[in-house]
């Protein structure tokens, strides 16, 4: 279910947030209302993908429980390897399965081996990649002890399946929402609830009126790139970074806001990204959730930046392929990983030479690296993305008419708009909001408009992850 | 402010907002979807049209021709000179298969009685999934009826969120505008003889003065096409099924049935060959007719090239319009291939 759906709005929020804040369900009833609902949500994009969920959820209640009564480091390290083995499991057949084999075949096709290995089409459940880094953390730490096990299968489940974030983050950890868990207020908290209206329609705006825009702009371009010039192959590369970054903000601030009026309090995932004044700063302002996921459960564990320089460069790399192979199976995919990787690498030898950029340089720059990168990730091909870097460097021609070649003045317009609010606005953990008339009036027109536009249902970018 | 009255404003507000757009999309009726009838709909209403013209019939038809806007200049009575039977023309505006099986449901129930021959005319973009169920054929009291078993809950629902589109609500502020200017377009721009065909007007008269400008004509259907193929990477399991459902029921009531793809300009055709997947989605389209004809025993023909029927460029009103002298050029072909055996109808 899409929350940019007539359903999703008009019958699916109202009834549950209806039942949720009924004061005469008790807390045990309201959870099962709220793993009911979030079962509903996930299963109407496929139902049997339903019981995937429940699986994975039942062995990682199970492990973590045993996990945290164990004695012996043994049986601690062997339920821990239970849930790895089973999230792992779990990614590793349904979205890499396929780039394995096709990977494998081009090998053996260029050693001339023979034996190659039919190429399994398997759908991938959607938002795989995320519940499973949610429960795979819960596993971890309660492992090191830095969590204590769910206090009921109830409670876990409400924690995988919770759908506002459910689908593309951001990625809570289990310690996040806790505490919050056992203590759901009986009524709403109108402070918070007012905040997730503001946090819900302000993230509907960016996904269906600032992302959908431009993406009617840059699609065709990008599905023809063979005919990309100069400025076409410029517009297509900026548009798409507005784009990916609307699409992806927006749906987290539609999960947070969605959270608030639940009652829960999820974690920010973006602020402010493209204002980075270097590449690292960029990974902790960017799908921060993820960052600090990589961080915490691969950066560190693979020792961090306590074995000398070399070391931290090496697991920077590491970190980088691993998050770029996250994001998709695909050879485009670990490339991007990979260039990210190195532009850390670099970062952090410049960083030691105690050199500094002045922002008014190093902002441009880092935007610059960054979408430089977002031609491999958008790239449906290796070719493709160097057809695209080939024309954004002059080698496939110069359009003879600027203005008209991306659509004419909207299309630039349109571009210059987003950013605009890209680089001069703030976000919206920034802003502080007060409930009153202005902002009543600005939602609600706004909240409207985005109604309007759902005739052309778009699915969200990063589902696909 | 406090938050709890904001939000309870937020919800009344916006509640009263999508109430009144409903309510103006729903009373304004730019589609002619939900039938209040207060204002003249923006589109035109062909289905209705060819059910009340199939009612005045003085004798119910022999043959029928189905099809899109592209058929609707095949005449009845070129036919009957050429078959002998009596024709009505019961082509409809953006046709789809599920037209086409409404249309012949609902006229054989209406008199009980068979039509000997059809002449259906296929567009390929029409097999796309891009294209829902047409909301006037899914309105229509007389029409809708007969797709209960062929059509989804989830198509059926669809014109009710259009009640809260934006180009719904867009069109329906041009309609209001257009009722209070009365500047409508000329009423008798276009309308249809007893038998179904098309006479258009406004456009046969400027041709004949030679102040027809062509060229506008042929850049809209550009940019319509362009976006119709938009997307289009393979054919519709849900049309080729409806599709094979009438194409069955002809088989069964040994109906001759003549199948043929509707030509376009050659200057359309060029360009959208260029700039889309018609290629591929024609080839795939032929061949699955082909094999199709062979099951349910029909005769097919590919018009989509007009030297395919010695068609002439000059005789088309607009990109995908013929006029009277190339249909009948079709229908000569047609009529020559003549029907396939019915191979299992007597098996």
């Amino acid at each position: 279910m899409l929350f940019n759906s007539y359903f999703f709005l008009f019958a699916f929020l109202p009834i549950v947030l209806l039942l949720w804040w009924t004061p005469q369900i008790r807390l045990s009833g309201r959870l099962g209302l709220l793993i009911l609902a979030s079962y509903l949500f996930y299963g109407w994009w496929d139902y049997r993908f339903v019981s995937l969920l429940m699986v994975s959820t039942l062995v990682d209640y199970v492990a973590g429980k045993r996990l945290f009564e164990s004695q012996t480091q043994t049986a601690r390290r062997f339920y821990l390897l239970v849930s790895m083995f089973s999230n792992l499991g779990l990614l590793a057949f349904f979205k890499y399965c396929g780039f394995f084999a096709s990977s494998w075949n081009t090998i053996v096709d260029w050693l001339r081996m023979g034996g190659t290995m039919p190429i399994p089409e398997i759908i991938l459940p959607v938002g795989i990649s995320f519940y499973t880094f949610q429960t795979m953390s819960y596993s971890i730490d309660i492992y090191r002890h830095q969590a204590k096990p769910a206090c009921s299968l109830l409670h876990f489940a409400a924690y995988v399946s919770l759908f506002p974030q459910l689908i593309a983050g951001p990625i809570v950890r289990y310690s996040d929402v806790e505490e919050q868990l056992r203590s759901i207020a009986k009524s709403p908290n109108w402070d918070l609830f007012a905040s997730g209206i503001f946090f819900f329609v302000c993230g509907m705006a960016q996904k269906i009126l600032l992302a959908d825009s431009i993406a009617a702009k840059v699609n065709p371009l990008w599905a023809d790139t063979a005919n990309l010039q100069l400025i076409t192959a410029w517009y297509a590369t900026l548009g798409y970074t507005c784009q990916l970054y609307f699409d992806f903000c927006g749906y987290s601030n539609m999960a947070v806001g969605l959270g608030y009026m639940l009652g829960f309090r999820f974690p920010q995932n973006f602020n402010s990204p493209y204002k980075s004044a270097n590449i690292s700063e960029f990974w902790r302002r960017w799908h921060m959730t993820l960052s600090f996921w990589l961080r915490d459960y691969l950066f560190i564990p693979l020792g961090g930046s306590r074995h000398g320089h070399l070391f931290t460069l090496r697991n920077l790399m590491i970190v980088m392929l691993l998050g770029g192979l996250w994001h998709g199976a695909g050879w485009t995919f670990v490339l991007w990983g990979a260039y990210h990787g190195l532009l850390l690498v670099v970062h952090n030898v410049f960083r030691t030479t105690h050199f500094r950029l002045p922002t008014w340089i190093s902002i441009p720059t880092t935007f610059l690296a960054v979408l430089v990168g977002w031609v491999l990730f958008r790239a449906t091909s290796l070719n493709e993305a160097i057809t695209v870097y080939a024309s954004l460097v002059g080698q496939r021609g110069i359009e003879v008419h600027v203005w008209e070649a991306p659509g004419g003045w909207f299309a630039w317009g349109l571009l210059s708009v987003l950013l605009a609010i890209v680089f001069a606005m703030p976000n919206l953990w920034q802003i502080r909001f007060r409930p009153s008339l202005p902002y009543l009036m600005a939602l609600a027109v706004c909240f409207v408009a985005c109604v309007l536009r759902f005739d052309a249902e778009s699915p969200f970018l990063y589902f696909q992850f | 402010m406090p938050a709890k009255r904001f939000c309870t404003l937020f919800l009344g507000i916006t509640t009263a907002a999508f109430v009144g757009i409903a309510m103006l999309n729903f009373l304004v009726d730019p589609y002619a979807q939900y039938s209040p009838e207060m204002l003249r709909p923006l589109v035109q209403t062909s289905r209705a049209e060819k059910v009340a013209l199939f009612h005045n019939l003085p004798e119910p038809p022999e043959g029928l021709i189905l099809g899109s806007s592209r058929v609707l200049k095949f005449e009845p009575d070129y036919l009957h000179e050429k078959t002998g039977l009596r024709f009505f023309n019961a082509g409809v505006n953006y046709a789809k298969s599920e037209d086409h099986l409404a249309l012949v449901r609902y006229f054989e129930n209406q008199d009980h009685v068979r039509p000997r021959m059809i002449v259906l005319g296929l567009d390929l973009s029409s097999f796309s999934d891009g294209n829902p169920i047409d909301a006037r054929l899914l309105s229509d009291p007389c029409l809708s009826p007969q797709l209960r078993d062929v059509v989804p809950l989830e198509q059926r629902v669809h014109r009710w969120k259009e009640l809260l589109s934006w180009q719904q609500t867009k069109n329906s502020i041009k309609s209001l505008k257009l009722a209070v200017t009365q500047s409508y377009p000329q009423q008798d721009a276009e309308s249809f003889r007893p038998d179904g065909l098309l006479v258009y007007h406004e456009r046969e008269a400027q041709l004949s003065q030679g102040t027809y400008d062509f060229n506008a004509a042929l850049a809209y259907n550009r940019n319509e096409y362009q976006q119709l193929y938009q997307g289009f990477d393979r054919l519709s399991l849900s049309r080729c099924e409806r599709f094979e459902r009438l194409a069955e029921h002809c088989r069964q009531q040994q109906i001759t049935l003549y199948v043929f793809l509707t030509p376009m300009h050659p200057d359309l055709l060029e360009y959208i060959r260029d700039c889309s997947t018609f290629d591929q989605r024609r080839t795939q389209m032929v061949r699955y007719l082909e094999i199709a004809a062979g099951r349910y025993g029909y005769s097919f023909v590919d018009f989509s090239d007009i030297r395919s029927f010695q068609g002439s460029p000059e005789l088309f009103v607009d990109g995908i319009h013929p006029l009277e002298p190339n249909t009948r050029r079709m229908i000569d072909i047609l009529v020559q291939t003549g029907p396939k055996k019915h191979q299992y109808a007597v098996q």
